[in-house]
């Protein structure tokens, strides 16, 4: 049998290879589509790219609650001369379903930009997607500082809303420098927070002539967090920057009220999110961290009221929620600008607008991109908060802040 | 002095968690040669069972804990008579009933996700109120309630397994089911009761952790991994012997993340395990029945 | 001649007609042919990225039924391989600069020389504790993607732009490229299985015991095969990198190695094809299942245990019984034909 079925075997073979190789020479596979163009008069397509299920949902779901409610209050207002119409898919925080969604939203769908999710590890992932299809994309809560990469074919029309790590840092580091602490000792979390923030830290920290006297670090959901305290503890530091998530962060602070242990808490801004208080309770009383919310700002009470009747109280701090409802503000500031054209004229009209009474950022703070700086807060854009009486509340929207 | 004592006293607590999960994973193991993946998502129906009822509907904890039970039941009879018995039946191969109780967790976790919410909750402890301190080395009410509780089960479900007829059965069970049968034993409810206290332990356990990291969906998966690996270290045999090697789990971590480092714990904790089985001797592995 | 033989849904060594095997060979190859050409007949770019996350998972999923349909070792841990081909190959043309065709074979040796270290402890174990070991292994190796930032670049992961690294020429055609690799491990996996060498893997997975009294070497077959599963994950992970254009640690993690047992068990468990239509329904379904937004993780989780409940030979297993009922047999004894 083997004998007979050897040269067929062959031939088989031959003559795939032959043809793969053909073809493979001749054609390239399917081209890739131009931007997508809106239908005359039709209805602008917005897409949103995000966890709404899975570990970061708790991000994912407030944004795009307030994407919708931007979107209606635009469409009533008449603003635009076209509607605008919401299209969010769950990629589940997975870089491979992001990829293809994104890939379909700019495809099929015809969207005029994606508004982009709080995980850098799909946003890296769909960026080349999006921007390969000429569709300008909008980052709205993910902070990582290099996600909108020069050297990528793709970074003129990559857009990062919310201020990065960095930016938050070196407004905190003032906290440090004001309090002149003897050992200042920093914890953080295995996640891309927890990693690009340490590192954040370091760095600013080294500009300000301060170090990291101790740093502990630990996996996300952790079950228990009593060797990470004691080794802060014992090294004697007098404060703490906790850059952890809300859950794991709450578990920190319970265990250092345990420990007896009367420390300065400084904390990175996912202290914002609803797990923090829930899980913290009276233990995170005194805590300071940084936020986008002015509660001055006429802007940030209508938002407020208007989020909280129509979703709730899944967004406590509104942090996420705002700034993903300014996202399409600006946006849409921009299609006007640009005539309702995506692409290359959108990122030009989105390079020339200003957002001025934003939900977020500090009164007198506005939202804008520049050529070459597609980082949209100005200058003293962030607020300071805190907890007291398991409530949050602003501490401060007096502390000056530069950008990067 | 009184650092070590603390790591000590907290990693005794941690690992009773985990001991409390190897104790749902032997008792399942023993009756069937089952391994259920599922144990983390159990934990976490427990949590999040305890969330409904004392938070969003304002009960006490004697109404949680009956709460608690009645899923447990529910959940126990469902996986028992939905999927075990009739994969059993048809002669499914080991892999499908490990991706049986896989998919099962995940089932689980979406349905939580879409009934409940995405995020994490806090929990009143039972004893609400400080930590109790004692010369240094402090616990909180909560992690002494778990450890507590956890010896007690594993003491309960000895006694079971050894001084009653229905538990001895159902060691005869796992050790010989076709002898077992054949002496009249009731093979079939016999596991039913296996797999009601399995769930039922393991639920509980999630209740005791709650107050302490919080009910969310995503609370029980590197737990439920650090309860395999006490089973395993455990020898896979008594649940004595599990626990004892949770507790052995949860101190060994608090200590290496202390004196070594806290970023190569958990591959510590990991590389355990992974040592564990490849060095526990043969004949023990084998010992374990099939379903 | 055609003989009736118990079927469990572990048989596999089904004797064929002469003329089946030769019509079942020719139609591989015009599936073959059709399969390398499918990216210049799909008509959107949207379809053919579905299509190389197919072939992608595809590979994965040709890994474990190599490991597990055909020699009965359950591997959580597939994605550990995975990671290790990925990163190599970026790493290796990234950071030194290494061409790329160089960099995707030292990917595919690294993963097999890993997969080659690890089976030497793991192999002597079997079963549910397999499967424990296994996991922890891909525990360990996601935790490395995070702490060895240095190396790994950590969560903000390596960007790899196809048109810097491959080229544009190869970029254009790298679903080509994807797809015939994904034929290539299909026939690789198909030639292994189908001789000799495959007739002992089976008794390898369904009698050790028996299969070690017949002479055939049990460890080194076993260790071989788990050696060339680890190159085919390490083969689906260079192709994720240049397919994704860039590689982050949560991708390699033990969702992941779930996700890849799903599809053999849903595709079929001893089946090549199997893995392919598993990995297509794992890739679809959620598409179309979109309408039900947040209740479609529920509702896929219930499909897997419809499956397991009621196809417990997955897709193909199922096909097979159809076909079984649907044809006439004919029964051959030693007295002839009745």
């Amino acid at each position: 049998m083997k004998l007979a079925d050897a040269p067929r075997r062959a031939v088989g073979i031959a003559v795939t290879l032959f043809a793969a190789t053909a073809l493979v020479a001749c054609a390239p596979a399917s081209s890739t589509p131009g931007p997508a163009t809106s239908d005359e008069g039709g209805t602008l397509k917005i897409g949103y790219l995000g966890p709404l299920t899975g570990g970061s949902a708790s991000l994912g779901v407030p944004s795009v609650n307030a994407i919708e409610l931007a979107i209606e209050e635009i469409n009533a207002s008449g603003e635009l001369d076209r509607e605008l119409e919401l299209v969010a898919v769950d990629d589940e925080g997975d870089a491979t379903k992001s990829a293809a969604a994104a890939q379909r939203m700019v495809t099929e769908d015809g969207v005029i930009a994606v508004l982009g999710g709080p995980n850098s590890g799909t946003v890296l992932a769909n960026n080349p997607v999006i921007t390969g299809a000429g569709v300008v994309q909008l980052i709205t809560i993910a902070q990582a500082d290099g996600l909108i990469d020069p050297e990528s074919p793709g970074h003129d029309l990559t857009f990062q809303v919310t201020e990065n790590n960095t930016y938050d840092v070196m407004a905190t580091v003032q906290f440090f420098l004001d309090a002149d602490y003897d050992s200042i000792c920093a914890v953080s979390d295995t996640t891309e927070y927890g990693q690009s923030g340490i590192t954040a830290i370091r760095e600013v920290f080294g500009d300000n002539g301060l170090e990291v006297a101790e740093h502990v670090t630990h996996e996300v959901n952790a079950t228990d967090l009593t060797s990470q305290v004691l080794s802060l503890r014992d090294a004697d530091c007098d404060s703490v920057y906790l850059y952890s998530y809300g859950q794991d962060a709450a578990v920190f602070m319970k265990t250092v009220n345990q420990l007896g242990w009367d420390v300065d808490v400084i904390g990175g801004r996912a202290l914002n999110q609803a797990a923090f208080l829930s899980i913290a309770g009276r233990a995170g009383d005194g805590l300071i961290f940084p936020s986008v919310i002015d509660t001055d700002k006429q802007s940030a009470k209508d938002f407020i009221a208007a989020y909280d009747e129509a979703y709730g109280s899944d967004d406590p701090a509104h942090t996420f929620s705002a700034l993903a409802y300014d996202s399409v503000h600006i946006l849409a500031a921009a299609l006007v600008a640009s005539e309702y054209e995506g692409g290359a004229a959108l990122a030009e009209a989105l390079e020339s607008v200003t957002l001025e009474d934003a939900a977020s950022g500090r009164d007198g703070s506005t939202l804008s991109f520049a050529a070459g700086d597609h980082r949209a807060p100005s200058d003293d854009f962030v607020t300071f908060w805190t907890i007291e009486g398991g409530e949050y509340t602003m501490y401060s929207n007096t502390i000056p802040s530069t950008r990067p | 002095m009184s650092t070590f004592l603390q790591l000590a006293v907290s990693g005794i607590a941690l690992g009773s968690i985990y001991g409390l999960i190897a104790l749902g994973f032997l008792v399942i193991y023993h009756a069937t040669g089952l391994v259920n993946f599922a144990q983390g998502q159990l934990l976490m129906a427990g949590a999040m069972t305890t969330y409904l009822v004392l938070v969003r509907m304002g009960l006490g904890y004697p109404l949680a804990l009956f709460g608690v039970v009645v899923v447990a039941i529910v959940l126990a009879l469902l996986f028992r008579y939905g999927l075990h018995r009739p994969m059993v039946k048809r002669g499914a191969p080991t892999t499908n009933m490990v991706v049986a109780t896989i998919a099962f967790g995940l089932v689980l976790t979406a349905l939580v996700e879409l009934t409940i919410g995405n995020t994490r909750y806090g929990v009143d402890a039972v004893i609400p109120g400080p930590a109790i301190t004692i010369g240094g080395v402090s616990i909180q009410t909560q992690s002494l309630l778990i450890v507590v509780v956890a010896w007690a089960l594993v003491g309960a479900v000895w006694f079971f397994f050894t001084k009653t007829l229905t538990g001895v059965s159902l060691r005869a069970v796992g050790l010989n089911r076709t002898a077992a049968a054949v002496s009249g034993v009731r093979v079939s409810r016999l596991i039913t009761i296996a797999f009601v206290i399995s769930v039922l332990v393991t639920v509980i356990g999630g209740m005791l952790v709650a107050p302490i990291i919080g009910a969310g969906p995503a609370m029980g998966l590197s737990i439920a991994v650090k309860g395999f690996a006490a089973a395993v270290l455990g020898g896979m045999s008594s649940v004595y012997r599990g626990m004892v090697a949770g507790v052995a789990i949860g101190v060994i971590e608090m200590l290496s993340s202390y004196y070594i480092s806290s970023a190569w714990a958990p591959v510590i904790a990991y590389a355990i395990l992974f040592l564990a089985l490849v060095l526990m001797p043969a004949r023990v592995r084998q010992s374990g029945v099939h379903a | 001649m055609t003989t009736t033989s118990l079927r469990t849904q572990r048989d596999l060594a089904r004797p064929r007609r002469h003329g089946s095997r030769r019509a079942l060979f020719s139609a591989e190859i015009v599936a073959s042919i059709v399969v390398i050409l499918l990216p210049a007949i799909v008509p959107s770019a949207y379809q053919l990225r579905l299509l190389q996350d197919v072939a992608i998972w595809g590979v994965l999923a040709l890994s474990l039924t190599l490991v597990l349909g055909y020699t009965g070792q359950i591997s959580l841990g597939q994605a550990a391989f995975y990671a290790v081909g990925a990163y190599t190959a970026v790493i290796l043309q990234t950071a030194l600069g290494v061409p790329a065709p160089l960099a995707w074979i030292a990917a595919i040796l690294l993963g097999m020389a890993l997969a080659y270290a690890v089976s030497l402890p793991l192999l002597r174990i079997h079963g549910h504790f397999l499967a424990l070991g296994t996991l922890a292994l891909g525990l360990i190796v996601e935790t490395l993607l995070v702490q060895l930032a240095p190396i790994t670049g950590g969560h903000d992961g390596i960007r790899i732009p196809g048109s810097v690294y491959l080229g544009e020429w190869v970029q254009l055609r790298f679903p080509y490229i994807v797809l015939g690799v994904l034929v290539a491990s299909y026939w690789l996996v198909r030639n292994l299985t189908q001789r000799s060498a495959g007739r002992a893997f089976l008794a390898l997975r369904d009698d050790p015991a028996g299969a070690a009294a017949l002479g055939i070497p049990v460890a080194r077959y076993k260790t071989t095969v788990f050696m060339i599963g680890g190159g085919l994950a390490a083969t689906a992970g260079v192709l994720y990198a240049h397919h994704t254009q860039v590689v982050t640690p949560e991708t390699f993690g033990f969702a992941t190695s779930i996700e890849v047992l799903l599809i053999v068990v849903i595709g079929g468990m001893s089946s090549r094809i199997g893995a392919v239509l598993g990995a297509a329904v794992v890739v679809f379904f959620p598409e179309w299942l979109e309408f039900l937004q947040e209740a479609e993780n529920l509702v896929f989780g219930l499909l897997v245990l419809a499956i397991l409940l009621f196809l417990p030979g997955g897709i193909v297993g199922g096909l097979r019984n159809l076909v079984r009922r649907l044809r006439p047999r004919r029964i051959t004894t030693e007295e002839g034909v009745s």
